[in-house]
């Protein structure tokens, strides 16, 4: 039994109306398709960061890839509900092992430069990063490919170690162009000058870049899909969000995508008229991690009273001023394999915490301080300094632990001693900082017990609270294997039911930033992380 | 006496204090406090006084280098605190300055042929090639070779920056020098020379001299006259024999017996002054000098005693003289 | 002379390679490398070893350094370990800016503080005197991006009357809007900047020129300028402010280096594509050839500069010769 394209399609259909439930609604651009969209006009973004390559496969920043995601494509793109749909490729089947999968890819494709595109480059592409040489972080991600054959100049079979449901996901990556980086060796790749002015197969070409000012595309007249319809677009780079905030206001630029929460309301009252204000949902959460052999963190009674015990609703609304959502669980309501309600929600109930304190053996002592076995309850927090959004939570949460009876200590690191010293070597108490997940939900890295620590005391995943639960391991290799969507579903709703349970972090809460796009810019998809289909959206002035 | 080269009537010059938040005047330095003298044609007259008691200030109002608070200072029968710029510039040519310090005193990034011929330039006696023979000329003057000239002041000793300043003075054929203790910053074995030097010049170009020093012993030596300042105050002025032979005043006699004798075997009595000087800040009533004098009487804490002519030419501020 | 102007040459190189294992070894030893700061957290343990293999990361201090050095002496200052250009031209392209934005503020530091301070000076206690002391304090006091952000709000935002960042408009040439749009463009974009960083030192310029005018026109030789009858103009000018002037030049000459260090505050508050941007994100970045090449710049620039002070008192100074 081969699953074809059709099937997969109409899972992906039946499970995208099941989730409109739960997950964000994608946007209608304005009612239907409207008579006429403009060709033409510009549209101006702000940027903050300085991006670093433009290179797909080398890339690891956000600021790199707003740009690559408009100049490259990769096999399957993410659409509004975080599902995989086609892109290079025109569709795709599993073998019924899981073990051999089959591209068919679009024959209209054509590189900036004219050359056509070919199976040939997404070989290239996957072969580059499983090359020993290759200097990016995506090789832990395509280890499970044996073998990228080509079948003709149109087909692509990729061949797996073992079934690897994930993958998919990481076939997002945009391919970039054999005939350009063979000129360079691949530990040599970043020197090429591709890097710097990029090729691609999007709907959008590079022009330039001027470091540190703006870099401008241009539409691809000979773009395979739908649009684009705006002609140019620029990113202006802007060294200070506050600056890059006038900016908006004054009309220098169309669209920003983080407003800090404090200046929303003003800009929001001052902008009302041309600007539309939406929240963009971040597929990440923060948290606190508990590391799970620490003798007063090991007890699961007491990680569920700090659940219980942290306002973590009160954190969303005043820190985050409501822009944001109280987790629960190690999966966003962005996912499609979000379990929603079935999870335990853990409302602040500071009696309930205190509860299962004292069910825990932890008696409140003459100085309020809980105490067990002559061992007083102190927790010491690290985080990372500069980050004010979660140092606010911090003091709330170290303000409600207080009243549970339990000390707190919050210690601010700066973010490379913090990796070196402590995360890196898995070495503290608790921790506090933020996962950004991938449209897999997978999460295997983090919370496995083979991602824990090695025999060496190398921190081999991203387990460094070194939570270890048999069940999980289980059901996370088979999250990992079963190519089924909704038998997936099912399988992830059970590994957040576990993880609600017996929880190795304190999951705080996930922002949904304040963005503002101006009215003039029509069709605008808004995803289930923010705005999608660039190529798609117009102009009306 | 219209007979004076100079006269000097009730000078006073008064430096504000500033102090709080604003620099607002809080209070007034009396530095000089009423002085009045006067210096003939061709004679030397000698200023002495401790540090701080007016002397170079005195002469630097006359100047007007420093712009007085009142009084009048007459020159060539002239008020010349009434002159405006112009005329003042003028009448620079007629009186001139020699400072103590032989270093502060040149503009180290001018050569001496510039320092020197600089005020010909100004006054449009003479340029060029004229103007550097005149400069020349000068140096042989104070003793000096003419190639030195192209020389920075940095390049000499204090003594011959000394030369230099008082040829520069000298330039514009001036009636009076104001010698500012010309020979204080110097090593004793130059003070003679340049003393004489200032002596040889006096008798050639006719020149009339004040000249300020802070000890009786460099006056007795050039002076015809000397008068004694004590905390702004002119205490005793007197001819140079007589002042020195018959002091009036406690304080005069004070200074004279701080002089040192060159003669070992010869014992004097030395009158130690007890206490400091007061501040001129705030000035004791009465006597200025009876906080230190050893005979003040009631008389001496109450009023201020006037200046007062003894016998001819010897005047004294003194109750008890 | 000459014979002086060698020695020093010869005694900067020492002082170079002394300078460059300093700061190699403290870039070195302060905590993250490119890797680690670049993958933050998206890597495991086990790719970023990796990665820093491949970069010869791995090895041990003192072969990093001479392999560095072994560049460097040949004229290559390598390439930046992020985005694997080259470091020679990742800095030429950006300091044109560098330049272009502080030799203006300088122009109008100096144009400005230089006579401000005179005046000051000569009107010591006056009402100018005491409101430029004040705006002196204030200039010092409130940080430069707080002025800056105030700037950009009211003559950016409210009246609309400058650009709020960048250096011209995208797009905007002298090929596509003529000579003299172009040029009206460009100067409006930097009026901020320079006012900005102009407010915060010229205020201080024009006190040390104060103090040393005041220190100069207290001087003997300036009283006898004035006895030998010379117009007060001539007095100020040629005897009091040229030796005043003295400092104030060998001030410049240790501000050069900083004209080629560039501003990170104003440069990131202006988006002003220059040095002082790359060199704060390459210090967080930990991409060590840029942060070497940048601090070898410096050390070279602050040596230079030194020394040409030093050429310079010669110069302004005849009591100073060396040998």
């Amino acid at each position: 039994m081969r699953k074809s394209l059709a099937v997969v399609m109409v899972s992906l259909l039946a499970l995208a109306l099941v989730l409109s439930a739960c997950g964000p609604k994608p946007e209608q651009p304005n009612g239907g398709e409207p008579k006429t969209k403009t060709v033409g006009g510009q549209l101006v973004l702000g940027l903050t960061g300085n991006p670093v390559t433009f290179n797909p496969i080398l890339s690891t920043d956000t600021t790199s890839g707003a740009i690559i995601g408009r100049v490259f494509n990769g096999l399957v793109r993410v659409n509004e509900t975080m599902e995989l749909v086609p892109d290079l490729a025109e569709s795709w089947e599993f073998s019924p092992d899981g073990l051999t999968w089959t591209f068919k890819l679009r024959e209209d494709v054509v590189w900036h430069d004219g050359t056509p595109f070919t199976a040939a480059d997404v070989k290239y592409t996957y072969d580059a990063i499983k090359h020993p040489d290759y200097a990016g972080v995506r090789k832990t991600d395509f280890k499970p490919i044996k073998e990228v054959e080509t079948q003709g100049d149109y087909t692509v079979i990729l061949h797996l170690e073992e079934p690897y449901a994930p993958l998919l996901s990481k076939l997002t990556i945009g391919i970039i162009p054999k005939h350009i980086f063979e000129t360079t060796s691949i530990k040599d790749m970043k020197e090429n000058p591709a890097c710097m002015q990029p090729i691609g197969t999007g709907p959008y070409k590079f022009v330039k870049w001027e470091k540190d000012q703006y870099i401008m595309v241009e539409a691809n007249p000979d773009y395979y899909g739908e649009g684009p319809y705006i002609q140019t677009v620029i990113w202006k780079f802007y060294g200070d969000n506050q600056v890059m905030l006038a900016a908006l206001e004054k009309g220098d630029i169309d669209y920003m995508g983080a407003i800090p929460p404090d200046d929303v309301e003003r800009v929001q009252q001052a902008l009302a008229s041309t600007h539309e204000f939406k929240q963009i949902p971040q597929n990440g959460y923060t948290y606190i991690g508990l590391k799970q052999t620490d003798p007063i963190l090991k007890d699961k009674l007491v990680r569920q009273a700090l659940m219980y015990g942290t306002n973590r609703a009160q954190i969303v609304e005043e820190v985050l001023r409501g822009y944001g959502d109280v987790m629960h669980a190690n999966l966003t309501p962005s996912s499609w394999a979000y379990a929603g309600d079935v999870l335990n929600p853990y409302e602040y109930n500071p009696e309930k915490a205190k509860e299962l304190l004292d069910e825990a053996g932890w008696k409140v002592g003459a100085d309020g301080i809980r105490e067990k076995d002559g061992q007083k309850m102190n927790v010491k927090i690290l985080t990372s300094t500069g980050n004010k959004i979660l140092e606010s939570a911090l003091l709330i949460t170290q303000q409600n632990w207080k009243e549970l009876g339990i000390n707190a200590v919050v210690e601010y690191i700066e973010w490379s001693v913090l990796c070196a010293q402590y995360l890196d070597v898995a070495k503290f108490q608790a921790y506090a900082l933020g996962w950004s997940l991938g449209v897999d939900p997978d999460c295997y890295l983090y919370f496995h017990s083979s991602a824990a620590v090695d025999e060496n005391g190398q921190l081999v995943g991203f387990n460094d609270v070194e939570f270890k639960n048999a069940e999980l391991d289980e059901l996370l290799e088979r999250g990992r294997t079963e190519m089924d969507k909704e038998t997936r579903k099912q399988i992830y709703v059970e590994i957040q039911k576990i993880i609600n349970e017996e929880l190795p972090y304190v999951f705080l809460y996930r922002n949904n930033t304040p963005a503002a796009m101006h009215k003039k810019v029509k069709g605008v998809v808004w995803g289930a992380t923010g705005p999608l289909y660039p190529e798609k959206w117009w102009i009306e002035e | 006496m219209s007979d004076y080269l100079l006269e000097v009537k009730d000078l006073k010059k008064y430096f504000p204090v500033r102090g709080g938040v604003f620099s607002k005047v809080t209070n007034w330095v009396k530095a000089v406090d009423g002085v009045s003298f006067g210096i003939y044609p061709g004679e030397t007259l000698g200023l002495v006084g401790e540090s701080g008691c007016g002397k170079t200030t005195t002469g630097r109002c006359i100047l007007r280098l420093l712009e007085p608070t009142s009084g009048e200072v007459v020159f060539g029968g002239q008020n010349i605190l009434e002159l405006d710029r112009r005329q003042m510039r003028k009448i620079r040519k007629e009186m001139q300055i020699i400072f103590q310090d032989p270093y502060g005193s040149l503009n180290a990034r001018m050569t001496v042929g510039d320092i020197i011929g600089e005020a010909f330039t100004v006054h449009g006696l003479a340029k060029g090639k004229e103007r550097a023979e005149k400069v020349q000329e000068l140096l042989k003057v104070v003793g000096l070779d003419p190639y030195h000239s192209r020389r920075y002041p940095h390049e000499f000793s204090g003594g011959q920056r000394q030369r230099i300043g008082i040829a520069r003075a000298l330039a514009l054929r001036p009636k009076l020098i104001v010698c500012d203790e010309p020979v204080s910053a110097l090593d004793v074995s130059i003070q003679s020379q340049i003393l004489n030097l200032l002596e040889d010049l006096q008798e050639e170009f006719g020149l009339t001299y004040l000249f300020i020093a802070h000890n009786l012993s460099v006056v007795q030596h050039i002076s015809d006259r000397v008068g004694v300042m004590y905390l702004g105050h002119l205490v005793e002025l007197a001819p140079k024999d007589r002042l020195y032979s018959s002091p009036k005043h406690p304080y005069t006699v004070a200074l004279l017996s701080a002089i040192p004798v060159p003669d070992p075997d010869m014992r004097k009595k030395r009158i130690l002054l007890e206490g400091d000087v007061p501040s001129p800040l705030n000035p004791p009533s009465g006597c200025p000098f009876h906080t230190r004098c050893p005979k003040a009487g009631a008389e001496c804490r109450e009023s201020r005693p006037e200046l007062r002519e003894l016998s001819p030419g010897h005047f004294v501020a003194c109750h008890l003289a | 002379m000459r014979s002086y102007i060698i020695r020093r040459i010869l005694q900067m190189i020492p002082l170079l390679i002394g300078i460059s294992i300093v700061n190699f070894t403290i870039m070195h030893l302060a905590p993250g490398d490119p890797v680690d700061l670049l993958v933050e957290r998206n890597a495991t343990a086990e790719e970023r070893a990796r990665i820093k293999e491949l970069y010869g990361l791995n090895d041990p201090l003192p072969v990093q350094y001479f392999r560095w050095l072994g560049h460097v002496l040949k004229g290559d200052f390598g390439k930046s370990f992020v985005d694997g250009q080259s470091v020679s031209k990742t800095i030429l392209e950006r300091l044109p800016y560098t330049l272009y934005l502080n030799f203006l503020i300088m122009v109008v530091i100096y144009l400005i503080a230089v006579p401000v301070g005179i005046i000051s000076a000569l009107k010591q206690y006056s009402k100018f005197d005491h409101i430029m002391t004040t705006l002196a304090f204030l200039g010092q006091a409130i940080p430069s991006f707080w002025i800056g952000l105030i700037l950009i709000y009211f003559f950016g935002l409210k009246l609309d009357w400058l650009p709020i960042s960048g250096v011209g408009t995208i797009g905007l040439s002298v090929k596509t809007a003529g000579f003299w749009a172009t040029f009206a463009d460009r100067a409006a974009h930097v009026v901020m900047p320079v006012a900005v960083v102009a407010f915060g030192s010229l205020t201080g310029v024009a006190r040390y020129m104060r103090s040393s005018m005041l220190e100069v026109i207290r001087q003997d030789y300036v009283r006898t300028a004035r006895a030998k009858g010379l117009p007060e103009k001539v007095v100020i000018v040629k005897h009091a402010l040229r030796n005043a002037l003295l400092p104030i030049v060998t001030l410049l000459g240790s501000e050069l280096p900083l004209l080629f260090g560039g501003m990170v505050v104003i440069e990131s508050i202006f988006s002003w594509p220059g040095i002082g941007l790359l060199s704060i994100r390459a210090i967080l970045q930990r991409d060590y050839q840029i942060v070497m090449a940048i601090n070898m710049m410096g050390a070279v620039l602050m040596v230079l500069g030194n020394f040409l002070a030093d050429l310079l008192y010669v110069v302004v100074d005849p009591r100073i010769k060396y040998s």
